[in-house]
């Protein structure tokens, strides 16, 4: 009988020698599989953006984009990462949004801007959708939402306009995990306090959102769909350091141009 | 893999049936495949059916069912965490790639002792398993 337990042993052993030893090779490189996964995710992401386009208006106008696009550049060049990676788009809804796709696009709806009382506020809520794209949490959330199956044949086609329509809504309208969101707020105060913003106005519009998340019309899809804004509040405000030095984001003349224009494009 | 003599010569009969219960088993994999439990399930159907069976039917069938249940371990949690990803539970990596590939080397060792042992017992030639066959024996009495 012991010998039976040593052989046992000895199988057992051998099994996990033998995984070990395979583990060494890298086969994610070996097989391209990261390069593959990043180009499926832009397809998908440029996929969905096309149908966006299709019913939405995107809106081109420099004076609109360029103070959104400098707060977004600052942000990504103060924590090392490419602008040019991430796909800045400002769509005119009413609905008061902000959600990241696949394929590292960021669309924000003029609602938003026209919403939120400062750069600040705007500041963070960039940060936030940022962090979930660098984080990795939009491929993550929409196969966990649709499975991989259904990403694989949108990407391919054979789903049609209606996957492509069911992913907007999932990624528009649903909120990620509890522990993606407060992963993703955390990085966000990161990135702000590293560029030089006042995270503290993300976790008063959080705050504030938490008093009236009661009458929170439907359209105040940021809103609503980002649960517990009294925690998230509070643990951002944890994470800020008390003597933070902070540079202005916009004067408050651009700023104020900013919302007329998105309020009258 | 060790090539033993039997406590008797078994005969024709004896030699087919024993060498079914390992033929049940390839068949089972390549019909079950994905499900990894299909094998199992066959294997002791095969058992059941059997083990009123004479000595060396009955060893034989014990041989390969005990066989079956260690990789059938082994698939599952591969078969699992393929579900996990695909579900999108959690990401594909270098871990689950190396254990795929560990999974397939020993599935695939396990298959080619099968087969040699299916062709061995037809013969009439006794074979017993390392560590399989201690189990065998001690679970499988004359």
């Amino acid at each position: 009988m012991k010998n039976i337990w040593i052989q046992a042993l000895i199988i057992l052993a051998t099994f996990f020698a033998s995984y070990l030893f395979v583990r060494q090779i890298n086969w994610m490189k070996l097989f391209h599989i990261e390069q593959i996964s990043r180009e499926t995710e832009a397809k998908f992401g440029k996929l969905i953006f096309d149908y966006i386009q299709t019913i939405e208006t995107v809106i081109e106008d420099p004076e609109i984009q360029q103070p959104i696009d400098s707060m977004l550049v600052r942000i990504c060049e103060s924590n090392q990462i490419d602008s040019k990676s991430i796909h800045l788009h400002i769509v005119k809804n009413d609905e008061v949004n902000a959600f990241a796709l696949p394929g590292q696009h960021l669309v924000i709806h003029t609602a938003l801007i026209t919403d939120v009382e400062s750069p600040e506020e705007l500041s963070g809520i960039i940060a936030h959708e940022l962090a979930h794209i660098q984080l990795e949490h939009v491929m993550q959330k929409m196969i966990k939402e649709i499975g991989l199956a259904v990403v694989i044949s949108i990407v391919t086609g054979d789903n049609g306009a209606g996957g492509i329509n069911q992913a907007l809504k999932i990624l528009s309208s649903t909120a990620f995990d509890r522990e993606f969101e407060k992963e993703a707020d955390l990085q966000a105060v990161k990135y702000l306090i590293n560029s030089q913003i006042d995270p503290k106005p993300f976790a008063s519009f959080l705050e504030k959102l938490s008093k009236s998340e009661a009458d929170i019309p439907k359209q105040f899809y940021w809103f609503s769909t980002h649960p517990q804004s009294t925690e998230r509040a509070q643990y951002i405000l944890d994470s800020c350091p008390k003597d933070g030095q902070y540079n202005l984001v916009l004067t408050s003349e651009r700023w104020n141009q900013l919302k007329s224009d998105c309020q009258t494009y | 893999m060790i090539i033993k003599k039997f406590a008797y010569q078994p005969s024709e009969h004896e030699a087919e049936k024993a060498s079914n219960s390992y033929l049940m088993t390839l068949i089972a994999i390549i019909a079950g495949l994905p499900l990894p439990i299909v094998n199992l399930i066959a294997t002791g159907v095969y058992y059941l059916a059997n083990r009123k069976g004479t000595y060396f039917v009955r060893w034989h069938a014990t041989q390969s069912l005990v066989s079956q249940a260690s990789i059938i371990a082994m698939n599952s949690f591969g078969f699992w965490w393929t579900v996990s990803i695909v579900l999108g539970e959690v990401p594909i990596d270098n871990n689950f790639i190396a254990y795929l590939f560990t999974v397939f080397a020993f599935n695939l060792f396990d298959f080619i002792l099968t087969i040699y042992s299916a062709i061995q017992t037809r013969k009439g030639i006794h074979v017993e398993w390392w560590f399989y066959g201690q189990v065998t024996h001690y679970l499988c009495k004359p």
